[in-house]
């Protein structure tokens, strides 16, 4: 378990001329075995704060730490799922778990033991190319706990899933996170998702990338949606989320109809 | 059985009759046409065994008839042209009853040449394949070397390799160590450059998605980057490995006393125009094997791909 503190973040993409500023002064502390969410409008830096946090890439100014230190590269204590792209086409099923078991005396008993977990024994030889989207996170969230990191980044790790695939993956994670609480970094577009899972929900705000507000949300654990959506806070936390970021998309909207071009009035 | 099976079959045995009973052109020199009328009837058993499966437990591959329809139309057409009719000259265009004759009785010296043309092949291809992978992913990898050394072997790769042959003979102690040095460097930019553009192209996500894993550079680069610069690695190696046929021939006709090349050189020379086609045929038979072995290679290699 972890504890990740980003203190004065500022991150500049591009050089002179071309720079965005994709964060300013973030100051974020999420504790141990926390479950925190990331919410907010398209290019409001989300990915990024993973980035940093993963140590694929360094901020401009400030600093991101894990336990206390300073992250200088990416490293197998922290585990991270991408919307794709997270396995390795090449390796079967069974291959590509066992590869982040390689340097734990992991043997093929183990993998198969993660593969169960989710669910898809049955397709431990298959290649990730003839698994649906579902199935490839529901094996990329396998690899993840088999990695065993003391925290996991996931960026929109359900966001290309179809409905009911998306509440099954909700569930298997809910499911599989409250056995061993991890800390959680979590990126969504999904109201209802971030309120099933998270302890605190930090909205953000685009040009630059800044944290809105905090929502601290006190379900009692183990969470189940059905119970959740007859909750009487949960209707009016749920309004809350959705009021800031409409707030956020008209501002959004209003920033780009001012390069509506010439003409387009008539 | 489908229609292709049927017309297949039927041109198999009205071939097989064609050569059998009718007589030559008068202009067309007799010669002993058992060696291709065996290879006929043994063609002609292939495809029956191919369409009839319950006999043969081979399953009918609509590919195999395919190919058979080319195989057999061409081999109708010259049976016509060149030995029945004698459009052309026979001395030039000899029947393929005498091709095949002479492709039988020369067999053994085809046979060393193809192992001598091998040897040279597989030396100077493989050694090409072992250095421009290893070199095209640290230029793929690394921007700066990128930068340098890109433009400079897209400024190389189109020249001719035979154009390297006076100097290599001139440097090396034999012609084949330079024969083996011209498939080398032939076959080595096509490989280079496809392992290149390859690892330029992987999908940064992915690259990413592996940095997570916390890999080393040597195993970021054995485990991720080669895997996923392998597709187009292949398509490189098959241009990198035609090439190699073109030059291997190519220098064996100029300098070696052995080989392919030599053999189809060397009776030009004495204008024996049906060992100069048997040794052609017998190199393209040559050269269909080997390219499906890379094939199966290939598909191997590359099982994980979406069919
Ligand atoms: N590699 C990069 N180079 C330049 N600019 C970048 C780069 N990556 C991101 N940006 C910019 O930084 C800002 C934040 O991007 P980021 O990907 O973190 O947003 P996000 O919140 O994850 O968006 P989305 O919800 O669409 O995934 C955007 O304006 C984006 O254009
Ligand atoms: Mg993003």
């Amino acid at each position: 378990m972890a504890r990740i503190e980003l203190k004065d973040v500022t991150m500049v993409y591009g050089g002179k001329g071309t720079a965005v500023a994709a964060l300013e002064d973030i100051n974020l502390d999420i504790g141990e075995g926390e479950f925190v969410t990331l919410i907010g409008p398209s290019g409001c830096g989300k990915s990024t704060i993973i980035d940093l946090i993963a140590g694929l890439k360094f901020p401009t100014n400030g600093s991101v730490l894990v336990n206390g230190k300073i992250i200088r590269s990416p490293g197998p204590d922290r585990g991270v799922v991408f919307q794709d792209y997270s396995l390795f086409p090449w390796m079967t099923v069974l291959d590509n778990i066992r590869f982040v078991l390689r340097n734990k005396n992991g043997n093929a008993n183990s993998a198969a033991k993660y593969l169960d977990m989710v669910g898809l024994s049955g397709f431990a030889k298959n290649y990730p190319a003839t698994l649906s989207g579902g199935m490839r996170q529901r094996v990329a969230i396998a690899r993840l706990f088999a990695m065993n990191p003391v925290a996991f980044l996931m960026d929109e790790p359900f966001g290309a899933l179809d409905a009911l695939n998306r509440i099954y993956l909700q569930n298997l994670l809910l499911h599989l996170w409250s056995r061993e609480r991890k800390t959680v970094v979590f990126v969504t577009h999904d109201v209802d998702e971030a309120l099933l899972l998270s302890d605190r929900i930090v909205v953000m705000t685009p040009s630059p990338g800044r944290i809105k507000e905090i929502v601290e949300v006190g379900f009692p654990r183990p969470r189940c949606r059905t119970t959740l959506i007859s909750d009487s806070g949960y209707t009016g936390m749920r309004a809350n989320l959705l009021n800031l970021l409409q707030e956020e998309m008209l501002e959004s909207l209003s920033r780009q109809s001012s390069f509506v071009p010439e003409g387009a009035h008539e | 059985m489908n229609r292709t099976g049927i017309i297949l079959i039927l041109l198999t045995i009205l071939l097989l009759l064609v050569a059998y009973f009718l007589p030559d052109a008068e202009k067309q020199q007799v010669a002993d046409k058992n060696p291709y009328l065996s290879v006929l009837f043994v063609l002609m058993i292939v495809v029956l065994l191919a369409n009839f499966p319950k006999f043969s437990g081979i399953s009918p591959v609509q590919k195999v008839n395919d190919v058979g329809l080319l195989i057999f139309i061409a081999l109708m057409f010259s049976e016509l042209v060149f030995a029945k009719l004698a459009v052309l000259d026979p001395f030039l265009f000899p029947s393929p009853a005498r091709v095949f004759l002479a492709l039988f009785k020369d067999i053994d010296i085809l046979l060393d040449g193809l192992v001598s043309s091998i040897t040279l092949l597989a030396a100077g291809y493989l050694l090409a394949v072992i250095t421009a992978i290893p070199l095209g992913l640290i230029t793929g990898w690394k921007k700066r070397l990128f930068n340098a050394a890109y433009p400079f072997a897209k400024a190389v790769s189109p020249i001719p390799p035979t154009v390297y042959l006076p100097y290599s003979i001139v440097l090396l102690p034999s012609f084949k160590a330079a024969s083996v040095f011209v498939i080398f460097i032939g076959a080595f930019w096509p490989i280079f450059v496809a392992t290149v553009y390859g690892v330029f192209n992987i999908e940064p996500r992915l690259i990413n998605s592996a940095r997570t894993l916390g890999l080393g550079n040597l195993e970021l680069m054995r485990r991720v980057v080669l895997p996923a610069a392998l597709p187009t690695i292949f398509s490189g190696a098959l241009i990198a490995l035609i090439l190699s046929f073109i030059t291997l021939t190519v220098a064996e006709m100029i300098g070696t006393n052995s080989g392919l090349g030599w053999y189809i050189e060397y009776e030009h020379q004495f204008a024996n125009y049906d060992k100069l086609l048997a040794g052609m045929l017998f190199l393209g038979f040559a050269v269909v094997s080997i390219m499906f072995v890379f094939d199966r290679v290939q598909s191997y290699c590359l099982r994980w791909q979406k069919v």
